[in-house]
């Protein structure tokens, strides 16, 4: 660091006034300052140069500062060296973090508790979506999770966190990293990543109760890690009970816990990563199904990419119940009372998140019933060849509709051709064309979307992206119609 | 105020004096917070909140290295009794805060009966930047502050 380096971080240093200094360890120094130029209150970090990822930061900063950026993740306003520090300047947040709450309030309530989840599990998706390389958070802690608009009273329960963009803030980014490529295998010999090589992974544990295990060394940390910690923190919300100890076990269950919920936590806490909720959106997606189950899927935020996550519970919930219904009729058919009651009995405590009877249903329906009830993230991707079929086939499909579609927009505007008389059965007809048409073309866009991407493992979850694909398309088919129209300029009817 | 902590300094003295043990001294001191932490770094702090400047001030007006100021505020390297008054002239300092300054840094104080010393309190009292300091040292055939620093 040159002289005149450090003379331009002093002068950003101090252009920050020390308020009050929240901790101050090995680990580094956090304070509350303010900015003298505005008087605006920051959060800053002053982080041991050698234990700090500064490219992690960075991406960090990258995705709070875009402008559909997700609320529940900090946002980080500066990030500059000192000669021994990595200095973050960042959003102050007011609120009252999960750890106190429990500690003052006891156990929160399921309601509250899965909202704070949704939120928690919107952070760490967000965490999860950074490119290229997935950022994992591994400090998913009570501590670290505020909850915020409370007014600064913790006893103002329930918590009214409904439909709100921000209302839980997931913090601490210390000890997140980037995932490492490839599977997430342990091995100590890949130094494929710029940061802590894959044997140092033990080097700055989580918090004792909330890391999971392969966090102690048993293997690579991955967003599963993640997934395992926000299990635990879903657990200590609803039993008020430090995880990892009896009394945790036993609270879990209690009667007074949703067994639903439980369950959902006890498969994100599940030893075995690939045994777990394989991404904090199956999480979340979890939580929705339990949600509707027990009847409070209305009062759940489903703002930005909880929408999606929401979307797929819901499709998921639907094919649940055609399968259901399904099995029952199948099983009146055959007459068969004793299953009618099994199925009836095994729908009433059925697990969310696992995969729904429709599962039982056979023959092509079950395949059909098994796809829809999957959320389209965890789908299996169809073979490439019948993909690119597929894919060519509604490309055709689109540009010959599309041609259909636009012969007759000037018809319907002029209400008849130059030498045709008017009349309104053909001018129905077409309208008709151009909603019909309309129709497939979209349909056909949807195929398209769905089979895009030869090497992706999943769809881009975006509508924007979506229809980004579909005008592609139907600009390129304009294109084509304008150049046959030069080549052939007399074959008009 | 400089009286005042003369005179606590007295007293102090005396209760000294009047004790049996040393511990018996100090025990009384530390309750009443009469003893001195050495806390260069955090009266540097204070010194620079007080004046409202900030450390890239402080480096151009005392003509000291980047780094080395940087080091001093986060405590992490002392300083000699020059570059003690060097900083005291880069943050504007009056002569009860020099005195202070040097008192946090673990020298002595500046000395009115040291010919040196007195030219220097003369050119804090009269509010001079540390290079009409150095020249006033220089015209006078004293070792100017800037050629003192000699160590860390």
């Amino acid at each position: 660091m040159t002289d005149g380096e450090l003379l331009d971080a002093l002068v950003l240093d101090d252009s920050y006034t020390c308020i009050n200094t929240i901790s101050d360890s090995v680990q580094g120094r956090v304070e509350v300052v303010c900015r003298k130029s505005d008087f605006k209150v920051f959060v800053r970090k002053y982080i041991p140069i050698e234990l700090a990822n500064r490219e992690v930061w960075e991406e960090i900063a990258r995705l709070t500062a875009q402008e559909d950026s997700c609320y529940t993740l900090a946002h980080i306003e500066q990030i500059y060296e000192l000669p021994n520090y990595l200095v973050i300047i960042m959003e102050y947040i007011e609120g009252i973090s999960v750890e106190s709450l429990v500690k003052e309030g006891g156990s929160i309530d399921v309601k509250d508790a899965v909202c704070i989840m949704l939120y928690v599990c919107e952070a760490l998706e967000a965490l999860a979506s950074a490119k290229p390389r997935p950022i994992i958070h591994r400090d998913v802690t009570p501590g670290n999770v505020i909850v915020v608009g409370l007014g600064g009273i913790a006893s103002s329960r329930p918590l009214r966190m409904e439909h709100l963009k921000r209302h839980a803030v997931l913090l601490d980014y210390g000890i997140a990293r980037f995932a490492k490529p490839g599977n997430a295998v342990s091995d100590s010999s890949s130094y494929g990543d710029a940061d802590v090589p894959a044997g140092h992974d033990t080097r700055v544990l989580g918090t004792r109760g909330f890391a999971a295990p392969e966090q102690f060394g048993f293997a690579q940390t991955d967003r599963r890690s993640d997934v395992y910690a926000a299990g635990r923190l879903l657990g200590y919300m609803l039993c008020a009970k430090e995880p990892g100890t009896q009394d945790y076990e036993t609270a879990l269950s209690e009667p007074g816990v949703s067994q639903e919920i439980a369950a959902i936590v006890r498969k994100a806490c599940a030893f075995e990563p690939t045994a777990r909720f394989q991404s904090a959106r199956e999480f979340a997606i979890a939580l929705y199904q339990a949600a509707r189950v027990l009847g409070f899927e209305d009062i759940l935020p489903t703002h930005g990419s909880l929408e999606d996550m929401h979307k797929q519970a819901s499709v998921a919930a639907v094919a649940n119940m055609i399968g259901q219904v399904a099995n029952n009729s199948n099983a009146l058919l055959a007459d068969n009372a004793p299953n009618t009651g099994d199925i009836s009995a095994g729908s009433s405590s059925h697990q969310p998140g696992l995969l729904p009877p429709a599962a039982k249903l056979k023959g092509i329906w079950g395949l059909i019933a098994k796809r829809l009830a999957t959320p389209s993230g965890m789908r299996k991707r169809l073979p490439l060849v019948i993909r690119i079929v597929l894919m060519i086939a509604a490309a055709i499909g689109i540009f010959v509709f599309l041609v259909n579609l636009i012969e007759r927009v000037p018809y319907v505007i002029a209400g008849g051709w130059g030498d045709e008389p008017y009349s309104l059965e053909a001018w129905m007809q077409g309208v008709t064309g151009i909603l019909v048409y309309g129709a497939t073309i979209y349909v056909f866009g949807t195929i398209l979307y769905l089979n895009w991407g030869i090497n992706r493992e999943r769809p881009a979850a975006s509508t924007l992206v979506y229809w980004r694909r579909v005008l592609l398309v139907i600009c390129v088919s304009f294109a084509l119609i304008l150049l046959t129209g030069f080549i052939a300029p007399n074959t008009s009817r | 105020m400089a009286t005042e902590f003369v005179h606590m300094t007295e007293e102090l003295l005396e209760q000294l004096m009047a004790s049996a043990t040393p511990e018996a001294y100090l025990n009384r001191a530390r309750a009443d917070g009469d003893l001195v932490a050495r806390d260069l770094s955090g009266y540097l702090h204070e010194l620079l909140n007080k004046k409202e400047l900030t450390r890239a001030d402080v480096i151009r007006a005392s003509g000291l290295n980047t780094t080395f100021v940087y080091q001093i505020f986060e405590g992490s390297r002392g300083v000699s009794r020059g570059t003690a008054l060097l900083l005291a002239f880069g943050l504007g300092c009056t002569v009860k805060e020099t005195q202070r300054l040097l008192t946090h840094a673990g020298f002595s104080q500046l000395y009115s009966r040291n010919r040196r010393d007195a030219i220097i309190l003369f050119c804090l009292e009269h509010g001079y930047t540390r290079v009409q300091c150095d020249d006033e040292l220089y015209r006078l055939g004293e070792v100017p502050l800037l050629d003192d620093k000699s160590e860390g």
